[in-house]
């Protein structure tokens, strides 16, 4: 089955790193440990990617900085005192990521 | 041959690759990769929901010239029932307004809302078709010049109110029932002139007078895609609909149409638009539906009433080429912090501050240019769940928590340079919305004490008073406009996240269109009629992110970093600039990362020379 979305890691730097032209061109979605998803097969993803120096990733290695990160921040939810496991502020939740 | 500085008074720069910043309309060379490019502006034509008729009906006669000003007549109800009832739309609301002289239905139709007719149709129990005609002056419908031949079954209309044409249509009983005859108004005679070359009913048409019309689209039966465009004289075949339907609506003239809705085997939402040419897939109706009434442009339509399945009042406005906007990323936060607020202008002149940090809560206040955030004064208490409202250089920050179980009603006001403890709400909360322009007038709206409250408190500048209650209390809205004509949206009541939409008048709040997507912890930026709502906790957190026309809400290009709770938000201008700071994501928490959004965006295109 052909993928949907690519995987790198790149570093926000802030202005710059993502400016309207390629917000509008691409859908960009950001996830923990600077994992980014972009759409693969796609010129202009292809080109963000190289201008951000970003690293590919395939989805299984991007799921498991992803998950690594969750985990760290399940853990340090879990020691928490209770009083301060309120309604908001729920425990991090599991992401899965899009082939 | 003429060259491009004889055309346009420049010449073509040459760049090494391309320039940093090009203008709208720039044309460059590419020495790197050899071709020549240019920037355009990005945009969409599309449907968007607007304020409901009053009256659910289908059959209905409708005319306009754009989606601000229509008029919407007769038609079968609820009930099924011919009615007489006439609304105008002012491109915000229908408002009733006098009635046909009588009920009718399947009736053609052309004009504006000003000056419209409504030709024969279905107003009698047996036979049904009528020769009557009314003519609308903007006030009252009165009986006018008869037509030649009855008929009903929508006959298609084209025109103006001196000078229009009708054609197609059915009688019953007749032979033929299905009609090819075409009427022509002269402004105070109808004529018979060539018939239609495909007789046909449940038609429509569009035009400019009785001497430019097109007939597209009915039953002839069966249905059907054909086209035929009217000079004056005869009809000519035209290429054809790509969708053969019947009970369609259109809008436009001869050189330019839009063709909308309509029945195949079921209620169809396809919008086709005519070149003067051809016809193109473009944007659907967002509700599919037949029947309907319709009027405008191919740059500014309406479609409105109709049947999806039962009569509805729905109302969908259409206009084109409407800029798109997008995020982009902006110097981020010095330090990351999640419940905090922020105020400001535009996406170059904000303020962050306040918030949580890992293990405390904070005082921090970041100013940022459009660039970069540099720290500023503090603010005289750290706090999370705080509001933010004003400017960069005449902001408030109000209520919030300043320890875990203590929920405060300070307000502090920022000067430019200093923040200064001022008259407490009147109620204490957290995780309230607060918007104004400046740090003497702004409106503090719900939050959480701990349950969700309605409370609304207006600020003059040394004193809150209370003032009226939102409809339905909720804390981690979002918020927008002035202390005199705000939105309150989205947030959560305790038991769901909610959608809902309140708007502010100074007086009290009204319930208006909601979002999309319904989102808790999300942020606001803009006016009462020109809003921005984005981010947010659905759950999960997301990015998207929707704009208000004052009617309804649209969504629109996401974050690309889907974040929610205690956003710095700025922009307080309209839906076009605005800057979204810090916030949490996910398990990651504390974010720094900033976007900032521009209402227009750019794409460069290469010409090529193959």
């Amino acid at each position: 089955m052909a993928k949907t979305y690519q995987y790198c890691v790149a570093e926000n730097w802030g202005k710059g790193f993502i400016d309207h032209d390629e917000s509008w061109r691409i859908t960009f979605k950001g996830y923990p440990a600077n994992v980014w998803q972009v759409p693969a097969y796609n010129k202009h993803a292809n080109l963000w990617i190289a201008k951000v120096a970003g690293a590919v990733k395939t989805k299984d290695e991007a799921q498991a900085l992803v998950d690594a990160e969750v985990q760290a921040a399940q853990a340090a939810w879990d020691a928490l005192p209770e009083e301060q496991k309120t309604d908001d502020n729920p425990r991090p939740a599991d992401i899965t990521l899009e082939e | 041959m003429s060259t491009y500085k004889e055309i346009r008074g420049l010449k073509v720069r040459d760049y090494t690759t391309n320039p940093d910043n090009p203008i709208e309309g720039q044309l460059w060379y590419n020495e790197t990769d050899n071709v020549a490019r240019y920037r355009i502006p990005n945009v969409i034509s599309s449907w968007r929901t607007a304020n409901a008729l009053n009256t659910a009906r289908e059959h209905l006669g409708g005319t306009g010239t754009n989606n601000t000003s229509a008029l919407a007549f007769g038609g079968s109800n609820a009930s099924d029932t011919r009615v007489a009832v006439t609304e105008l739309f002012n491109g915000t609301s229908w408002t009733e307004v006098n009635d046909l002289q009588a009920a009718n239905r399947l009736m053609a139709d052309f004009g504006t809302a000003t000056a419209a007719v409504s030709a024969t149709g279905s107003s009698g129990p047996s036979p049904a078709q009528t020769l009557n005609v009314e003519y609308w002056d903007g006030t009252n419908w009165a009986e006018g010049a008869n037509v030649n031949t009855a008929r009903y079954g929508k006959p298609g209309g084209a025109g103006i109110s001196t000078s229009g044409l009708i054609f197609g249509g059915y009688i019953n009983p007749g032979s033929p029932s299905v009609r090819a005859e075409t009427e022509s108004w002269n402004g105070s005679s109808w004529t018979e002139v060539s018939d239609l070359n495909t007789a046909r009913y449940n038609t429509t048409g569009d035009g400019s007078s009785n001497t430019s019309a097109l007939c597209f689209g009915g039953n002839t039966p069966p249905n059907t895609a054909n086209t035929e465009s009217w000079n004056g004289s005869a009809w000519t075949e035209v290429n054809n609909l790509n969708t053969a339907r019947r009970d369609l609506d259109g809008a436009g003239d001869v050189p330019a149409a839009l063709c909308f809705g309509g029945y195949t085997s079921t209620a169809v939402s396809n919008t086709e638009q005519w070149n003067g040419t051809s016809w193109t897939e473009v944007n659907d109706v967002n509700t599919a539906r037949y029947n309907t009434g319709g009027d405008g442009s191919t740059t500014s339509a309406l479609v409105f009433g109709g049947n999806t399945g039962s009569k509805t009042t729905d109302t969908e406005a259409w206009t084109a080429n409407a800029p798109v906007g997008a995020w982009a990323t902006g110097g981020s936060l010095n330090t990351a912090r999640i419940q905090m607020a922020g105020c400001g202008e535009s996406s170059t002149a904000a303020l962050a501050f306040g918030g949580e940090v890992p293990g405390s809560f904070s005082a921090l206040n970041e100013s940022y240019n459009g660039t970069s955030f540099t720290e500023v004064g503090d603010l005289n208490a750290a706090k999370e769940g705080l509001a933010g409202a004003g400017s960069q250089t005449s902001g408030l920050a109000v209520g919030g928590k300043t320890s875990i179980p203590t929920t405060v009603g300070q307000t502090e006001s920022w000067n430019g340079s200093a923040w200064t403890e001022v008259a407490d709400l009147n109620t204490v909360r957290h995780t309230l919305a607060c918007t104004g322009e400046t740090n003497t007038a702004a409106i503090a709206v719900g939050g959480a004490p701990p349950d969700s409250v309605a409370n609304a408190e207006k600020w003059n500048g040394s004193s809150w008073t209370e003032v009226g209650d939102l409809n339905s209390g909720r804390q981690g809205l979002g918020a927008a406009g002035t202390y005199t004509a705000a939105l309150g949206f989205g947030g959560f009541n305790g038991t769901a996240v909610l959608a809902s939409t309140e708007s502010w008048n100074d007086s009290s709040w009204t319930e208006v269109n909601d979002l999309n997507t319904a989102r808790n912890a999300l942020g606001g930026a803009g006016i009462y009629t020109s809003a921005l709502a984005f981010a947010g906790d659905v759950p999960p957190n997301t990015g998207k992110t929707e704009d208000w026309n004052g009617v309804s809400w649209q969504e629109t290009s996401d974050m690309s970093t889907a974040r929610q709770g205690g956003i710095a938000t700025a922009g307080d201008v309209n839906s076009t600039d605005a800057l979204a700071a810090g916030g949490g994501t996910g398990p990651s928490g504390y974010l720094s990362a900033t976007e900032e959004w521009s209402g227009s965006s750019n794409t460069d295109k290469t010409i090529s020379t193959d």
